[in-house]
């Protein structure tokens, strides 16, 4: 008996080879019908024998082409019959859903070989993809995802193309940025004046590119969602050069390596870390160096950023090259988003990059490398960025019209519809405006994208983040009131949502710095409570900041002010005599001295006394100065009691570590020429005896222990604190889907928002 | 007269008397003050400006100034900026007992001294004391009253391609007075507050071409009062970096207190925003006078980003100079 029915499909199946795939699949159980995208998905409508149907359905989940995803299947059996004798793909329909975009995914595995064929008509072709590979998010306009509102509309397919295109049972069947050589984008190289260098077929542009590298020259490399400034990761002169023309003296940079031999013949590679290495999303994976001295002038600390090509512009410049690793840093203005614009990085980069190979095709969309790692049981993102953004966090709630707008350092926001939760890539500090334009355009293109409609606007509860401000705006324009959400909170509620709990918590929250509901300054927190409700019932004596954000920028004002407070002789802190002796004046008169119970101030005082360091030259750098002296170590915790004492006092309901008794026993072991490793190993192993005493201390219900704040980036107290922990028999959840950094509190503030609003909610 | 001040001195009675008949009609002798009555009675029938603040400075004195020349400046600019010739000044103390009779005659000499470079008599006052510990050694009020010359000041004259102008390096004030309270300043370094009365570079200012508005970017600074120029209007300030004058010894302050100079107080500077033909004219009147010899065009009014401040910066970034909800607070995570 024949039937016809009507479907309708939600998910990533846009951009992905979908409706080909559908047409292949009704051809398979001969049925008729059609489909086409609209703005929530793809509909269409099938005609055939009942059985095939079924067949069909039931197939469909398990043959998905590899990019797409389904989030939801509609179907309905409809009354009569078309008689369809055959299955079309019709034009789009703009209507007033929305649907997945798919993120930028790597090269796959037939393009490259088509890449590298002599034979093949794409041959060095640096522009191949198909359906299942290439460019998605960073070309996107407007939705619907058709060629026209791409960056892909100016290079009309030429008939080769076209009937690829147009054919069933090819694998370019429907891809938007299909193209050739005859058709589609070129690269280009120019010099360090602008000028085009000619192309010929023995020295086309990337000929010239692996001739500046190989000569130790610096390149910028536009890729898929920003431009590279790119050298010979080998060529110490050439990475001298690029630091010190980048400003950026000490700062890890990312590498590029032609395979995963090449990353093995520097780093150690766990085959959990090959497959964050090589999967389609092609992150920044931080590995542990082989041996902790090898390549110092890319990276002081133990592990290094690599990736691997992700565009065929990437794979080519290492085609044919003995070049095996080249470093691939960000190109930007100091704090300022990567660049993305061929002009403008002319004319910004023209005292940097001796060449440039670009591109006519633009990026409509920055999205900046992921950075990512191997961590406890799971991947631990730095940055969630391209190849995962704009993929939602997916959860079975009703999100729309919930916008959470973030932080400010690592500003990212989160904005909802249906049960999506649509994260924005890596944005950056908002101090800078350029980055504030980049945030409030990412914002308008999310909106656009995804059809949002603010309703319930979330921020963070420090009035001065410029996210705060962009969120009162939002609010007052929506006529809605905001939620503001203790900075804590919100890292507490990330990690919950992350991990898909949805009950009474204990959270350890170490990070900076984040306004308190007391109005102090808090980041060495020990909570408990929900998505609605959140109790301070620990934290750590607070650390006085002479000169408030000046002395996260000269840590040596920290290592002061520990040694002060500690009843110390403050002439150890690592600051010039009469530096020392303002800073102890400001001190001494409690002048331009907020108090932070932080972490991340703690480690940098620790770093300032324990490595002498004073201006530091990147975010972070204190913490990852001390974390590098013990790299390569495990902790030990086999032990009773912490290396170093963790004593405890109670302030007003709130159960203080003593952070005194600490910093005597680690400036005596200075003094006493232990070495800093060890000592470095010791002070952490006492944070993870700290966390395992609090939360006995804390917890006596032993509710399940989140763990969030940027401080869990610090691989040797993740491990620690996890497992000491766990030994002690609670429960601990990490993230693994979004930053424990600021980058991931918008989800935490999401969901407290709809939770704080469902109320309310209910009854519209 | 006793060597402190004692609660009797606020008591209205003959130590009040006392305090008013030898130190402050001697001090401020003028016709109307002369006759104490309770307001006075004031010459002019022409539009008015009326402005009043409070100060409550700690400590008291600090390099470049103390609180009485601070209560002075303070009302005198008001009116200045508002566009009038100040004439007259009221006084209150609010003292606390104990406080130093020594130091209250060297804040009225320096009252008086002011006064007369102000050229407003001082014409009505009071006086009240605390009880020890409930305050902070002395608070001052000032109220005046100026002749307006110049009714065509304000926001809704501010147009696009305007010049913002500066009479002097800023931050002055608040970076000495916080150094003064960390006890690292001695009275003699280069580092003063920029405390000084600002009539004539207003009236100067005026005369020479088409002025907007003028404030004094007293609390909160320039970048706060900037804000406030164009706040729910269409317009931008653009300011650049380079062109701010900044003391180097205000720079080293701010570097060690963590503050931005362009969110510390001034009280001797003033900012105009002036039409854009007339942004020479200006500087130069302001170049020839004591106090506006640094004065500099920092910036000027566009519509960018509308109700906003943007810093293009030294290093060829920008930054949107926002108002802060108070203290400069902690921000980086
Ligand atoms: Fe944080
Ligand atoms: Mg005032
Ligand atoms: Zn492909
Ligand atoms: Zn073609």
């Amino acid at each position: 008996m024949k039937k016809r029915i009507s479907f309708t499909i939600e998910g990533v199946v846009q951009g992905v080879g979908f409706r080909p795939f559908l047409h292949r699949l009704a051809r398979r159980f001969s049925l008729g019908g059609w489909a086409k995208n609209t703005s929530g998905g793809v509909c269409g409508e099938l005609e055939g024998k009942a059985d095939d149907l079924s067949f069909f359905f039931e197939a469909l989940p398990s043959c998905l082409p590899p990019l797409a995803r389904i989030e939801n299947i509609e179907k309905k059996e409809l009354q009569s019959l078309e008689g369809y004798s055959d299955f079309k793909i019709l034009d789009s329909d703009v209507g007033d859903g929305f649907t997945l975009i798919s993120p930028d995914m790597a090269t796959c595995m037939d393009c490259e070989r088509e890449l590298l064929n002599p034979a093949d008509r794409r041959y060095l072709y640096p522009f191949i993809n198909c359906t299942n590979c290439g460019p998605r998010f960073t070309i996107i306009r407007r939705m619907p995802y058709d060629r026209k509102n791409t960056s892909m509309a100016p290079f009309p397919m030429c008939p080769v193309c076209a009937r690829e295109y147009g054919d069933i049972d090819n694998r370019r069947y429907h891809a938007q940025p299909d193209c050739c050589p005859d058709c589609g984008p070129e690269v280009f190289f120019l010099d360090s004046q602008g000028n085009r260098l000619p192309g010929s077929a023995l020295d086309d542009p990337i000929s010239h590119a692996r001739r500046y590298l190989a000569q130790g020259k610096i390149i910028a490399v536009k890729g898929i969602g920003g431009i590279h400034l790119a050298c010979n990761a080998l060529d110490p002169q050439a990475v001298a050069r690029l630091r010190q023309k980048k400003g950026r003296p000490r700062k890890p940079l990312a590498l590029m390596a032609a395979s995963t031999e090449a990353v093995r013949s520097i780093c150690r590679l766990s085959p959990e870390e090959e497959l964050l290495l090589t999967s389609e999303s092609r992150p920044i994976v931080l590995l542990e160096k082989r041996v902790p001295d090898i390549l110092p002038n890319i990276s002081f600390c133990g592990s290094i950023g690599v990736m691997l090509p992700y565009t065929p512009v990437h794979r080519l410049l290492f085609h044919g090259s003995n070049m095996k690793l080249l470093v691939m840093t960000s190109a930007n203005r100091s704090g300022c988003p990567v660049l993305t614009d061929n002009d403008e990085s002319l004319h910004t980069l023209s005292g940097v990059a001796d060449g440039f190979l670009l591109n006519n095709r633009d990026i409509v969309n920055r999205c900046d490398d992921s950075v990512v790692m191997y961590g406890h049981k799971g991947p631990v993102f730095f940055r969630r960025s391209r190849g995962y953004a704009p993929a939602p966090f997916y959860s079975p709630k009703d999100f729309t019209g919930i916008c959470a707008f973030g932080a400010e350092q690592k500003a990212a926001f989160a904005f909802g519809r249906g049960p999506y939760l649509f994260l924005s890539p890596h944005i950056g500090d908002l101090k800078n405006m350029e980055t504030m334009d980049h945030y409030e355009s990412m914002a308008k293109t999310y909106n656009e994208l995804f059809k949002i409609h603010p309703e319930i606007i979330a921020c963070d509860l420090h009035p001065d983040y410029a996210s705060t401000h962009i969120a009162e705006k939002a609010a007052k324009e929506a006529g809605r009131p905001l939620i503001r959400v203790q900075h804590h909170h919100g890292h507490m509620a990330a990690c919950m949502a992350d991990n898909g709990l949805d009950e009474e918590v204990f959270a350890i929250i170490w990070d900076g710095t984040g306004l308190g509901s007391d109005r102090e300054i808090w980041g060495g927190e020990f909570l408990t409570g929900d998505f609605k409700n959140c109790k301070r019932v620990g934290s750590i004596r607070p650390i006085a900041l002479p000169g408030g954000d000046k002395a996260t920028e000269e840590i040596g004002r920290i290592g002061l002010s520990l040694l002060w407070d500690a009843g110390l002789d403050t002439d150890f802190a690592p600051l010039f005599v009469k530096k020392r002796q303002a800073v102890t004046a400001l001190l001494d008169h409690h002048l331009s001295c907020p108090a932070a119970s932080s972490m991340g101030r703690l480690f940098d005082g620790v770093a300032a006394l324990l490595c002498s360091l004073n201006g530091i030259t990147f975010d972070g750098e204190g913490p990852m100065s001390v974390e590098a002296l013990a790299s390569g170590c495990m902790p030990d915790l086999s032990k009773d009691c912490p290396p170093y004492p963790a004593l405890f006092y109670s302030d007003a309901g709130v159960r203080r570590f003593d952070i005194r008794p600490l910093v005597r026993a680690i400036v005596s072991d200075i003094k006493h020429k232990v070495k800093s490793d060890a000592i470095a190993k010791k002070f952490m192993e006492t944070l993870c005896y700290m966390a395992l005493f609090q939360t006995q201390a804390l917890n006596p219900r032993h509710l399940p222990v989140v763990l969030s704040g940027g401080v869990f980036l610090n691989r040797f107290l993740l491990s620690g604190v996890t497992e000491l922990l766990a030994r002690h028999s609670f429960k601990v959840y990490t993230h693994h889907k979004v930053s424990p950094t600021d980058e991931g509190l918008a989800l935490g503030q999401a969901f407290i928002a709809l939770y704080t609003s469902s109320t309310t909610r209910k009854e519209v | 007269m006793d060597d402190i001040i004692t609660l009797d001195y606020g008591s209205g009675g003959i130590k009040t008397s006392d305090f008013i008949d030898n130190l402050l009609v001697p001090a401020f002798d003028n016709t109307p003050l002369n006759k104490l009555a309770d307001g006075a009675v004031l010459d002019g029938a022409e539009r008015l400006v009326f402005s009043t603040d409070s100060f409550v400075v700690s400590p008291w004195k600090f390099p470049g100034g103390n609180i009485g020349r601070l209560c002075v400046c303070g009302t005198v600019n008001d009116i200045a900026m508002a566009g009038g010739i100040p004439k007259y000044l009221s006084l209150s103390f609010i003292l606390e007992e104990g406080f130093k009779m020594w130091d209250l005659k060297e804040i009225i000499a320096s009252i008086a001294d002011e006064a007369k470079k102000a050229q407003v008599m001082i014409v009505t006052g009071d006086t009240k004391v605390v009880e020890h510990g409930k305050g902070d050694g002395i608070y001052i009020n000032t109220s005046g009253i100026g002749i307006l010359k110049n009714p065509r000041l304000g926001k809704e004259y501010i147009r696009p391609g305007d010049g913002v102008i500066v009479s002097g390096s800023v931050g002055c004030h608040g970076a000495s007075v916080m150094m003064a309270r960390s006890g690292l300043l001695d009275g003699d370094g280069p580092l003063r507050s920029d405390c000084r009365i600002l009539t004539d570079l207003a009236v100067a200012a005026q005369d020479a071409g088409n002025v907007r508005i003028l404030r004094d970017p007293t609390r909160g600074g320039i970048a706060t009062v900037l804000n406030e120029f164009v706040e729910d209007s269409p317009l931008t300030v653009e300011l650049n970096e380079t062109a701010i004058p900044v003391d180097a010894t205000v720079a080293s302050a701010c570097d060690l207190l963590g503050l931005d100079p362009l969110y510390c107080a001034c009280e001797g500077r003033m900012l105009a925003v002036v039409a854009p033909e007339d942004v020479p004219s200006v500087l130069d009147a302001l170049h020839r006078l004591s106090g506006g010899e640094k004065a500099a065009c920092i910036g000027t009014i566009t519509q960018k980003r509308p109700g906003q401040v943007i810093l293009n910066t030294s290093l060829g970034g920008r930054r949107l100079l926002g108002k802060l909800s108070g203290h400069q607070l902690p921000r980086i995570c």
